[in-house]
């Protein structure tokens, strides 16, 4: 079953009650919230996603008002994971904001099982890319320019790396966009689905994209790794497709895990591999046109 | 009383059921009663078992397990550099450091350090030397953390440690103790008496450790004393450990535990422990020693009446989770929370600075408004 086969009364009363388990990659995620703009998002944005029927699930998460007088008085929105409170409360109006963040916390936190890259990762005729970017790269806008012309999302946050098998682990979820890539993107892609504007978070304005509904179905389907590329998008720069020395790459990479530390030696070691394995480079863009051709491009190389 | 008896966690770590006997749907419970107590990587000895042995170990709760496991492993690489900066300064000194809880653990290399997620590291000195080794500490890297005026006041004239500190170079967080009950606090304990009995440690020059007997009543004292008891089971759960470490093979512990303790008169913290590590965890405890502190408790009563705690302790032992809450857990957790405050401080002192703590956080909540306009 999907979020889309419920009733918009049925998605709000379960998720008033604390009883809608959905699917996100390989978790599954327990929401518990009366607030309307998180089922109104949820419904638009995570549609296609499947309702869990197991009985464990990998995180709780709940978002409420604080109690108290701030209920009434520039109402604010609590994110509160198995009980715990890790944040200080953010405004009501970034509700589901935070619900994204908190997530990404969550995984970056509690699941060793994974290295952890701070990345955007795509797929397309079976070539996979990962790249990782600082903020202000322009990952996630070139990110959804990709999926806009038919590439795979398997995240625009984060790169799960099996530690085994070292498998791309996909965890497609809302491409989460932030103040002028919003406007490029809806100029850009008019078949994207957007959920609510979040206007004065400390990104600044926000705003999520539906991931495509066949990267949801392939949610299961891992890959692995055959480019690591690193972005920049620089205003008025000529397209620059330039080779990056494993070394740097490496660096650089480490630089972007969530859990690069905790891992420890078993860390640089599953890094070293994906590194020896993948090609490395950098990306020097201003228009998303330029660079989704080059991305093409490279599906095709290898024939 | 139902839910005290069926919390999941004590079940399982108490023994009265196997590992493999779990359903999926039981841990999915039983993980959460352990991320809020910071008991998860304490369950790593036992999925281990249940892997090896019958694959019945079910993998979505076994990756949280595991997952929380490699934090630890981080947390002893970073107190064992936590350690080795110390003990540079210790060897060129003429009085002994003595490493405390979660860091002294990790110093002994006892298996139950495996399992415990910790930030800060502590350590003790004689209060005649803290001053000392808190300029060596700052000239060695270390910084003061508060700076506030009153902060500073509180700690050095009322509470048994230092501001806390922070080592540079790492970030992590230092407490230096030189008492392990507060200055102002309504029982008095011999923490001379505690240093003079420490152990030293093999490996580093001047380093120390309390005692066995020591180290049992300061976890002890310190979780009875305190009024956080989100991780009290933690707490429980480490002296339910470390007791059956120390009496392995030494036939006398428990007696010389009870001799201690009523020497350091730290016996009311040794009477809740062992009614408790009995209740949640049935740990083994001799019998003259439950009925010696039975009768003690008798003639030594200055505590509401034994049922009005045990309704209180038992409930805030258990996980602060709704599996084990029922409609009273908050307020018990409050009542504790109160009663912290009057075993800390005299009320002539804890009701100006109560006041003025909530004073403060006002304060700076208006300062923070304002920085964001």
């Amino acid at each position: 079953m999907i979020v889309s086969e419920l009733t918009q009364s049925d998605l709000v009363s379960r998720l008033r009650a604390g009883q809608l388990k959905l699917g996100i990659g390989p978790f599954v995620v327990n929401v518990f919230s009366d607030i309307p703009a998180v089922a109104e998002n949820i419904q638009r944005l995570y549609s296609h996603y499947a309702i869990s029927d197991s009985d464990f699930v990998d995180f709780y998460i709940n978002l409420k008002k604080p109690t108290g007088i701030r209920r009434f008085f520039r109402p604010q929105v609590n994110f509160d994971f198995d009980g715990l409170l890790p944040f200080k409360p953010l405004p009501y109006a970034q509700s589901f904001a935070m619900f994204e963040w908190g997530l990404n916390w969550c995984v970056a936190s509690y699941a060793h099982q994974y290295l952890i890259l701070h990345s955007a990762v795509v797929e397309k005729n079976g070539v996979a890319v990962i790249m990782p970017g600082s903020p202000g790269a322009g990952k996630s806008t070139l990110c959804a320019g990709l999926i806009g012309r038919g590439w795979r999302l398997l995240s625009d946050e984060m790169a799960l790396i099996s530690l085994e098998s070292l498998n791309l682990v996909p965890i497609p979820r809302p491409v989460s966009l932030k103040n002028a890539s919003i406007e490029v993107i809806a100029a850009f892609d008019t078949n994207a689905e957007f959920g609510l504007i979040a206007t004065d978070t400390h990104k600044g304005t926000i705003t999520h994209i539906k991931p495509p509904e066949n990267s949801i179905d392939a949610v299961f389907e891992e890959t692995q790794a055959a480019y690591m590329i690193f972005p920049h998008f620089e205003a008025g720069s000529q397209m620059n497709l330039t080779p990056l020395k494993k070394g740097s790459a490496f660096i650089r990479a480490a630089e972007q895990g969530f859990n690069y530390n905790v891992l420890g030696e078993k860390g640089f070691d599953v890094l070293a591999a994906i590194i020896d394995r993948v090609e490395t480079f950098e990306l020097h863009y201003s228009e998303l046109n330029d660079a989704i051709t080059t991305f093409d491009r490279l599906t095709l190389s290898g024939e | 009383m139902s839910k005290h008896k069926s919390c999941l966690l004590t079940l399982l770590l108490s023994g009265q059921r196997q590992v493999t006997s779990f359903t999926l749907l039981e841990w999915d419970v039983i993980i959460r009663q352990a991320r809020v107590t910071r008991l998860l990587a304490s369950l790593k000895p036992y999925a281990d078992l249940a892997a090896k042995h019958t694959s019945q170990m079910p993998l979505q709760p076994l990756n949280h397990i595991q997952s929380t496991a490699r934090q630890v492993e981080r947390t002893i690489i970073a107190t064992n550099f936590e350690i080795l900066q110390i003990s540079r300064i210790a060897e060129k000194l003429d009085y002994p450091i003595i490493v405390l809880k979660g860091a002294a653990y990790v110093l002994r290399q006892y298996p139950l350090s495996c399992g415990r997620i910790f930030f800060d590291v502590d350590i003790l000195v004689a209060k005649t030397n803290v001053y000392d080794l808190e300029n060596k500490l700052l000239e060695a890297g270390w910084q003061g953390e508060k700076q506030n005026a009153y902060d500073q006041l509180y700690y050095r004239k009322w509470m048994h440690e230092l501001p806390p500190m922070i080592n540079s170079k790492s970030g992590s967080s230092l407490d230096l103790h030189h008492n392990i009950l507060p200055q102002t606090a309504r029982i008095k304990s011999n923490v001379d008496a505690m240093i003079a009995a420490a152990i030293p440690i093999d490996t580093h020059v001047n380093l120390h450790t309390f005692m066995p007997q020591d180290i049992i009543l300061h976890s002890l004292t310190h979780l009875f004393h305190e009024g956080e008891f989100d991780h009290g089971l933690r707490d429980l759960y480490d002296v339910h450990q470390l007791v059956q470490l120390y009496s392995k093979d030494d036939a006398q512990f428990w007696t010389a535990l009870l001799a201690r303790a009523e020497a350091l008169n730290l016996v009311l913290p040794l009477y809740y422990g062992v009614k408790y590590l009995e209740y949640f965890l049935q740990t083994p405890v001799p019998a003259t020693i439950v009925i010696n502190l039975q009768s003690w408790k008798k003639s030594n009563s200055f505590e509401i009446s034994t049922k009005m705690m045990d309704y209180l302790f038992i409930r805030a032992l258990l996980p602060n989770h709704k599996s084990c809450d029922d409609e009273f857990s908050g307020l018990a957790r409050w009542c504790l929370y109160v009663r912290s405050h009057y075993m800390r401080m005299p009320f002539y002192l804890l009701l100006p600075h109560l006041i003025r703590k909530a004073y403060m956080k006002r304060l700076e909540k208006n300062q923070l408004q304002t920085d964001e306009k």
